[in-house]
């Protein structure tokens, strides 16, 4: 039974699952029910140093910047349909650099400003992450009812502690979309 | 302070406690505002939870509602409610405009310390999610939502898990109710059809229709009015007050110079096939009748009507309109429903001047009059359709 974490609860992967290595991270959320524009949201992930930035702007991984080494985005889902994942990023945890601290994953939604969506109407968005070996579900997050009117979600951290490499329900809204997210983190957004 | 959509909050941040006041206003005719208290998976669990005109509060009394013209006001104890109950949607629908045509359309939460303005974000739904309270770990929140369906009310009843029902539901067997005059034919298509697309609906901004022949003539007109039926059966849209009896009557002046009036008071029933070819089918007083009061208007003998004004009547206790809800109905062959709501300017007086059918060179001219009189004389004077009147009683 995987674990459930709350806003800002962690976990030791090392100590869940001692033999993780090939991390699928699993984001979801309901396609809209009611009538009117999808909403079409993106995930990403930011490999960041101990100071909260990117080494370079190639770690910032993204629809149009598939991979960097230990980290690659598997796919992008227009509207959210169908169970399960709606897009999946998979982390290679010894694969990581030694300088990348942490990996935020992000879901940002694309042109919420101009369509006036935000994540206080997106339900059940979720991260869960698996191990791919096994296809066990090790830790979840069910953002349910902690968004409001953000355009961007960090949703959790992949974070090094120690040895050890640890996961934290982030669930913090960031107004603005993806691009003023990812200057945040020290990426030149052109 | 102003919230945007999709804004969640919590009720703490606005220094609103268990007691919560949600007062939601607009200005559209006809838009009927509710409260759907859900369960965790987001559904109806319990009828008796979807607070709205017809059902004023629920079991507890922890979701209580005040119409009154132009807004609608929910109480809500939040301690009180079970805890079945996750969330309360607050709803804004109508039958066949955009809810976005209300100005305003408005949330108000507790003594103005919040609102939200919905009207900006909508577009063509017909049935919106204006906002929700609900449950969180943290506490009750807010959630501002404007969303829906062009669907209208039955696309949100089934996002609610709900079935929206055919028909009033006709009152049980338990109600001590004496049989009505002229039972209703069993099993007959009601004259409320649950959706009907060529429905129109004469309101203050469109308040006439003119009806040209299809055939040789105008077949059978049927007149029904309808109202809120006794709260015993808690079904979704079925609730109401007890103890409101309206009469259907109708003044008449055919083109020979023939006038008079129809009415249940008196036994005045008129006749189908002969002058005046209008007929009273029976009257319901018992509001047990779930098709209302119906009267009958030969269409074949339409050319010899010069006009006819519809009233509503309350003859016996308090003229309380705001409490039925009222509307009528005129269905006749091969032409759009007409729909009139008894929806403003509702006082005292006993009797409501619902529409005039004028006889316009054939054309059958349908106006909207929506105005109260003290009785019958009033109101035929007004219309112009001078008549002698001695006082009269039922039976």
């Amino acid at each position: 039974m995987a674990i459930s974490l709350s806003k800002g609860g962690n976990v030791s992967l090392s100590k869940e699952d001692p033999a993780l290595d090939e991390v699928i991270i699993g984001l979801g959320w309901d396609t809209r029910a009611t009538d009117g524009t999808d909403f079409d949201l993106d995930a990403s992930a930011f490999l960041l140093k101990t100071d909260g930035k990117v080494r370079s702007d190639g770690d910032f991984v993204f629809y149009n910047n598939k991979a960097v080494t230990g980290v690659e985005h598997l796919g992008d889902n227009r509207t959210g349909a169908g169970d399960g994942d709606d897009e999946q990023i998979k982390v290679t945890l010894t694969k990581v650099p030694a300088d990348v601290d942490k990996v935020a994953i992000v879901v940002t939604i694309h042109d919420g400003e101009a369509r006036k969506q935000s994540f206080g109407q997106v339900s059940n968005a979720f991260i869960r992450l698996v191990n791919q070996k096994t296809n066990v579900e090790i830790v979840r997050y069910d953002l349910s009812e902690d968004a409001s009117v953000e355009t961007a979600m960090i949703l959790g951290e992949v974070y090094r502690n120690n040895a050890e490499w640890k996961f934290r329900a982030v669930g913090q809204g960031f107004k603005g979309g993806l691009g003023p997210l990812a200057t945040n983190y020290g990426v030149s957004v052109g | 302070m102003q919230l945007q959509q999709g804004e969640k909050r919590s009720l703490a941040d606005f220094g609103i406690g268990a007691q919560c006041a949600v007062k939601v206003e607009f200005g559209l005719d006809g838009a009927d505002i509710a409260a759907f208290g859900l369960n965790k998976e987001r559904k109806i669990g319990d009828d008796r939870y979807v607070v709205l005109f017809s059902n004023t509060r629920s079991p507890e009394g922890a979701i209580s509602l005040v119409p009154a013209a132009g807004s609608a006001v929910f109480s809500l104890e939040l301690d009180r409610l079970p805890d079945t109950i996750d969330r309360v949607v607050f709803t804004a629908t109508h039958d066949s405009r955009p809810i976005g045509d209300s100005r305003p359309l408005a949330v108000t939460l507790g003594n103005n310390a919040a609102s939200f303005d919905v009207a900006q974000y909508l577009s063509n739904e017909k049935a919106v999610m204006l906002v929700e309270i609900y449950r969180h770990s943290s506490g009750w929140r807010v959630g501002t939502i404007a969303a829906g369906f062009a669907g209208g009310l039955a696309s949100l009843i089934s996002h609610f898990g709900g079935e929206v029902a055919d028909a009033p539901a006709a009152a049980p067997a338990s109600a001590p109710t004496p049989a009505p005059a002229a039972p209703a034919p069993a099993a007959s298509a009601p004259p409320s059809a649950p959706v009907s697309l060529k429905k129109v609906t004469l309101e203050k901004g469109n308040p006439r229709v003119s009806l040209q022949k299809t055939g040789a003539s105008f077949g059978e007109i049927i007149l029904n009015l309808n109202w809120s039926q006794p709260e015993q059966k808690r079904g979704l849209f079925g609730g109401g007050p007890k103890n409101v009896d309206l009469d259907l009557g109708v003044m008449f002046e055919l083109q020979d110079g023939y006038k008079g009036c129809i009415q249940g008071l008196g036994r005045s029933f008129g006749d189908y096939e002969h002058e005046p070819y209008i007929q009273l089918s029976g009257d319901d007083r018992t509001g047990a009748v779930s098709t209302g009061e119906t009267i009958r208007v030969n269409g074949r003998h339409f050319d010899k009507i010069k006009r006819i004004g519809v009233f509503a009547l309350i003859y016996e206790g308090v003229p309380n309109w705001q409490q039925t809800d009222g509307v009528v109905r005129m269905t006749m062959p091969g032409q759009p429903e007409i729909e009139i709501r008894l929806v403003e300017g509702r006082d005292n007086s006993r009797l409501c001047g619902i529409a005039l059918i004028n006889n316009v060179n054939g054309t059958l001219q349908v106006d909207r009059h929506m105005q109260y009189y003290r009785d019958q004389k009033q109101f035929a004077d007004d219309i112009g359709i001078i008549l002698r009147w001695a006082a009269g009683s039922k039976d």
